[in-house]
């Protein structure tokens, strides 16, 4: 078993007790950990977008954040959890160029989760935490043992 | 539509970029009163995925200087200067001792953003010369924060209709202290075909 796995963008990994989950240096992407607290597994996805709907399709369901909850639950269920007893956290979702008009729709960080958090209240999964938008860079640390995502900044 | 640059044309766009950057570094030597040379080690396509590490560690501080590029194409350039790069430049700058600064305050962000801004100024103008095209400048905006979150930034504005990047890298000389510097070239797949046209126009294919 190891230690720590990294999670890069557009990929997704499910561990047990006590392997932790990483992603360092996230940006703009949504970064949507679940935990089953009785079983003690997690799963950590490393999404580039939050609503597939808006965007062309692609082969990868972990670019984007809606798809990748599914995908999530599927594997969790396949190791035994219960979509109920799931927690989620949703990180990311920073502009580091808040200066840089973008054109045509307004895209907050809080704004853009939506379509995310929609899919979470759909399949009845919690939402125990969020730390998105601003425009600082976060990586996270989200450890299987005891379900806790640890957010770490650089303060400028 | 090619997607991919043959190495003749990136040879063409790695002289370009030497163009730009050496008048650059004339420029900042003019300012700061001392020899900056300039050498361009390596140039090339990188896929989109490989970008986040490709520039040191994810959480590895740097200063990312994002421009957007309007005019005959529709684009933006990014200019990544590692931590080292960046506070011993702005040192320099502000005609401090280099290693002076420790991290990025208001006034040695101001400088950076200056030398961003003749960096940037005269690669794009070298580019422009070349493709015989007009590229003009907007407004930039600076962070300093992760590497990767800055690097992500890119993946997530350009992730689904570009698959890969041009990347310049640059090293200012001075003092026989090598200071690199990311150039990179963004741009979607429509414009990225407009602009891969000209150079094999001019790169003789």
């Amino acid at each position: 078993m190891q230690d720590e796995i990294e999670v890069d963008v557009a990929e997704m990994e499910v561990a047990n007790a006590p392997t932790r989950l990483i992603s360092l240096g996230i940006g703009s992407c949504i970064v949507i950990t679940l935990y089953d607290p009785a079983l003690r597994i997690g799963a950590l996805a490393h999404t580039m977008l939050p609503d597939s709907t808006k965007c062309s399709q692609s082969n990868n369901p972990f670019k984007y954040a809606d798809l990748a909850v599914v995908e999530m639950i599927k594997r969790l269920e396949g190791m035994g959890c219960r979509k109920q007893d799931l927690e989620a956290n949703l990180i990311g979702r920073a502009n580091m160029f808040p200066h840089i008009p973008t054109l045509g729709v307004k895209e907050t960080g809080e704004e853009d989760c939506m379509a995310v958090k929609k899919k979470l209240r759909e399949e009845g999964i919690e939402l125990t935490g969020e730390a998105i938008g601003g425009n600082s860079g976060r990586s996270v640390e989200f450890d299987t043992s005891t379900g806790t995502v640890t957010i770490k900044k650089i303060k400028i | 539509m090619r997607k991919t640059l043959t190495k003749s044309e990136v040879d063409a766009l790695k002289k370009v970029g030497f163009i730009g950057a050496d008048r650059a570094a004339k420029a900042l030597s003019q300012i700061v009163g001392e020899t900056i040379g300039v050498d361009v080690p390596s140039a090339g396509i990188i896929p989109l995925p490989e970008l986040p590490g490709r520039v040191g560690g994810k959480e590895e501080l740097v200063v990312g200087i994002y421009l957007p590029i309007r005019g005959d194409v529709k684009g933006s350039t990014l200019i990544l200067f590692p931590q080292k790069s960046a506070l011993m430049l702005a040192d320099l700058f502000m005609k401090k001792e280099m290693g002076t600064a420790k991290n990025l305050d208001k006034r040695n962000k101001s400088a950076l953003e200056e030398i961003g801004n003749i960096l940037s100024g005269y690669c794009l103008a070298a580019l422009s010369d070349f493709l015989g095209m007009e590229l003009l400048e907007y407004v930039p905006d600076l962070t300093y924060d992760m590497g990767g979150a800055v690097m992500e930034h890119i993946l997530v504005k350009f992730g689904h209709e570009v698959e890969q990047v041009f990347m310049l890298k640059i090293e200012f000389n001075i003092r026989k202290i090598r200071l690199p510097v990311y150039f990179f070239l963004l741009f979607s797949i429509e414009e990225a075909g407009i602009i891969s046209k000209a150079i094999k126009a001019r790169a003789g294919g």
